[in-house]
């Protein structure tokens, strides 16, 4: 669990960040979104000492993180930065070595350690941990960096704008591998963004801010529904509205037994872990009304109809 | 296959045919000192080394004109330039033959023309084949290694700049101490200048006060900085003798030193500073942000990021300050500048030769070191 209390940061004149309160459960994703210079980034390099508060406090477990020396306390917090700042002279197995090296750990550890991240990510061991990183394309540069911030099993992650600098599928993919890592490991994340995409598929919790303030904390489908008159409802809001709420539901959680629709075989499939927003494109594209929702061994678990997905995604 | 013709190869086949008819080879010198009138081709041809070297020039400069191998053309001009040492060595023992015991033979403007033609199509030839840095500096390497040996089996021994050589029995220890001067110069400059290199990257204040006075230490022509520098170092001996007991002096190796190690400050302090300015800000944050200390992030990440470009200083300041302490000789200083200046006064040009070949080849091959060292550190880096 995290905690920042009353955290403030002035720069000369400019209050960079005003009296933010905010609190993240463990094992939570929680996305800082907001236009470029509202202090979300300033607010994540406070929780990791790069810049100091001015005031307020950040507790990590309960621990004041000025009690600790900012080095030793950044060895335990992970970091992923968007143009991801691979060290260019050293290997990817170097590169994610860093911190545990930095530690200390026993060499042996250390290679265990490097070989269970590259296999989290998918990444050949053979084939990527002894090349150099301008030898790897932008995705997988990316990956390494994720690897590297998860090196020493910190208890809490921070990332600043990751998949930022990435093409729309790549940043797609690796924001679903995130996710399954993020939920496997159970780190509490902190993610900085201002793509509302981004922070609605990734995030448990989104906190808004602009000019340095907080404006909204809540639940990606509270959000949804219930933004803030202003800046909220005008980040989240929009035409979107509705197909991002979908987004956030599967099919499974919807279907209705199978019985009662009239099905044929004709009628379209979808499974049951999509989408209700890959639901109602489906229903669009095969002109039905109705869609048949198949479990992973393809056997029908039951039926989603247009009545329901307008009813899911629709204002209260 | 049609021929294609190599455009740079072809004007220097033309030039390498318009110096052997214009230019004289070797000059026939009544003594040491007194000019001599070249040596005409025709009596060179009929001299057995001089006709081998030709029947060798003639299908380099016809490889030369065309586009072929890289290696084919490196072989050629190779032994080319190998054949022509050769053979001037052999074909003047024939041509001092019925001559007076003071004659001499010196090298004339048509060798240093075809030398530099001979060299230019082998540079050529040898950036066509693209090698990596490290298999062309021993390339190189051997192929001097080949001249060497070929000087110390008395090829040259009755040419009149090796007549110098064997006039001069501390030539190596010229050598030594040259290199000593050069290099015992760069040290502290390094010592001194990368830190305060640093020092310019994180403050600009520090480096607005700082460049100025550097770049203006480096206006000040060289002798001038020399005869600078006498006067406090004379003065600093007579106080205080220990001093001048230890080499302290206004002339010889202090002020060569310390004017030298003043040049050098400027490009290693202005390199240091450019190394570190063009680190990736990402590559900072990140390597701060997992908890590397200051010491740590300066040993682990800056330095060897910003080494490649602090090697380009350390290239100009190894190559300038051999040259320099040429002119340190004037100074009693040593090195090889002494022969130059000896050379000068006594109007024995092949004396002059005598020193400023060996620099020459001393600040190519530094230079050429230094750029494998480059290649290596950013070949991984990149």
């Amino acid at each position: 669990m995290i905690e920042l209390q009353g955290l403030t940061r002035v720069f000369g004149e400019r209050t960079a960040v005003d009296n933010l309160n905010l609190r993240v459960e463990s094992g939570q994703i929680c996305a800082l979104i907001g236009t470029s210079g509202c202090g979300k980034s300033t607010t994540l390099k406070m929780i990791n000492r790069l810049i100091e508060p001015t005031s307020g406090t950040v507790l990590i477990n309960g621990e004041d993180i000025r009690d600790q020396q900012p080095e030793l306390l950044r060895r335990r917090i992970g970091y992923a930065i968007q143009g991801v700042g691979l060290f260019p002279h050293r290997t990817v197995y170097d590169n994610i070595a860093t911190v545990p090296r930095l530690l200390n750990w026993p060499a042996k550890q250390i290679d265990q350690r490097v070989h269970e991240l590259l296999d989290l990510l998918k990444m050949d061991f053979d084939t990527f941990a002894y090349q150099y990183p301008h030898r790897l394309s932008g995705g997988e540069q990316q990956r390494i960096g994720v690897a590297r911030a998860l090196a020493a099993r910190p208890e809490l992650m921070l990332m600043d704008e990751p998949f930022g600098a990435l093409d729309p599928l790549t940043r797609e993919r690796l924001q679903g591998e995130l996710k399954q890592i993020q939920r496997m490991l159970g780190i509490t994340t902190i993610l900085v963004t201002h793509d509302i995409e981004e922070a609605i598929r990734l995030a448990d919790q989104i906190a808004v801010m602009d000019g340095g303030k907080l404006l909204q904390v809540a639940s990606p489908a509270e959000l949804l529904r219930n933004p803030r008159e202003g800046f909220v409802s005008q980040l989240v809001g929009g035409e979107e509205r509705a197909l991002r709420l979908l987004s956030l539901r599967s099919v499974g959680d919807l279907a209705q037994p199978a019985d009662q629709f009239e099905l044929s075989d004709d009628t379209p499939c979808i499974d049951a872990g999509m989408s209700l927003r890959d639901a109602l494109a489906r229903q669009i594209w095969q002109r039905s009304a109705v869609l048949r929702v198949v479990d992973e061994t393809g056997a029908t678990c039951g039926a989603v109809s247009l009545q329901e997905l307008i009813n899911a995604g629709g204002r209260d | 296959m049609p021929f294609r013709i190599d455009r740079l190869g072809l004007t220097l086949a033309v030039a390498v045919a318009l110096v052997l008819v214009l230019l004289p080879l070797l000059n026939l010198q009544p003594n040491r000192i007194l000019p001599g009138s070249g040596v005409p081709l025709g009596e060179l041809l009929k001299q057995s080394g001089m006709q081998l070297f030709l029947l060798l020039l003639i299908p380099t400069a016809i490889v030369s004109c065309l586009r072929t191998q890289a290696l084919f053309k490196l072989g050629l001009s190779a032994l080319s330039l190998l054949a022509l040492i050769y053979a001037l060595g052999t074909d003047s023992t024939a041509l001092l033959a019925d001559k007076s015991g003071f004659a001499r033979l010196a090298l004339g403007s048509g060798f240093w023309a075809l030398l530099l033609l001979l060299g230019l199509m082998l540079t050529d030839a040898l950036i066509k084949l693209e090698l990596s840095a490290l298999p062309r500096l021993l390339l190189v390497v051997g192929y001097l290694a080949v001249l060497f040996v070929l000087l110390a089996g008395g090829v040259w021994d009755r040419l009149s700049l090796m007549l110098e050589y064997h006039n001069q029995p501390a030539f190596w220890q010229q050598g030594a101490r040259h290199l000593l001067l050069a290099l015992g110069s760069i040290v502290p400059a390094l010592i001194i200048g990368v830190p305060l290199g640093i020092r310019c990257h994180r403050s600009p204040r520090v480096r607005a006060a700082l460049i100025p006075v550097l770049s203006l230490l480096q206006t000040i022509p060289s002798l001038a900085m020399f005869g600078l520098l006498m006067i406090p170092l004379s003065l600093l001996a007579l106080s205080f003798p220990l001093l001048a007991d230890l080499g302290i002096r206004g002339i010889g190796v202090a002020p060569a030193v310390l004017a030298l190690f003043l040049y050098s400050l400027l490009p290693i302090v202005s390199n240091t500073a450019a190394g570190f300015d063009g680190l990736d800000p990402a590559v900072l944050q990140a390597a701060r942000g997992m908890g590397m200390s200051r010491r740590q992030m300066l040993w682990q990440i800056e330095l060897p990021l910003a080494l490649p470009v602090m090697l380009s200083g350390l290239r100009i300041v190894v190559t300038m300050n051999i040259g320099l302490v040429a002119v340190a000789g004037l100074i009693g200083g040593g090195g090889y500048g002494t022969y130059i200046f000896q050379g000068l006064g006594q109007t024995a040009t092949d004396l002059v030769l005598l020193g400023t070949l060996p620099t020459i080849l001393l600040a190519f091959l530094a230079a050429l070191l230094i750029d494998t060292l480059i290649a290596m550190t950013t070949r991984e880096a990149q």
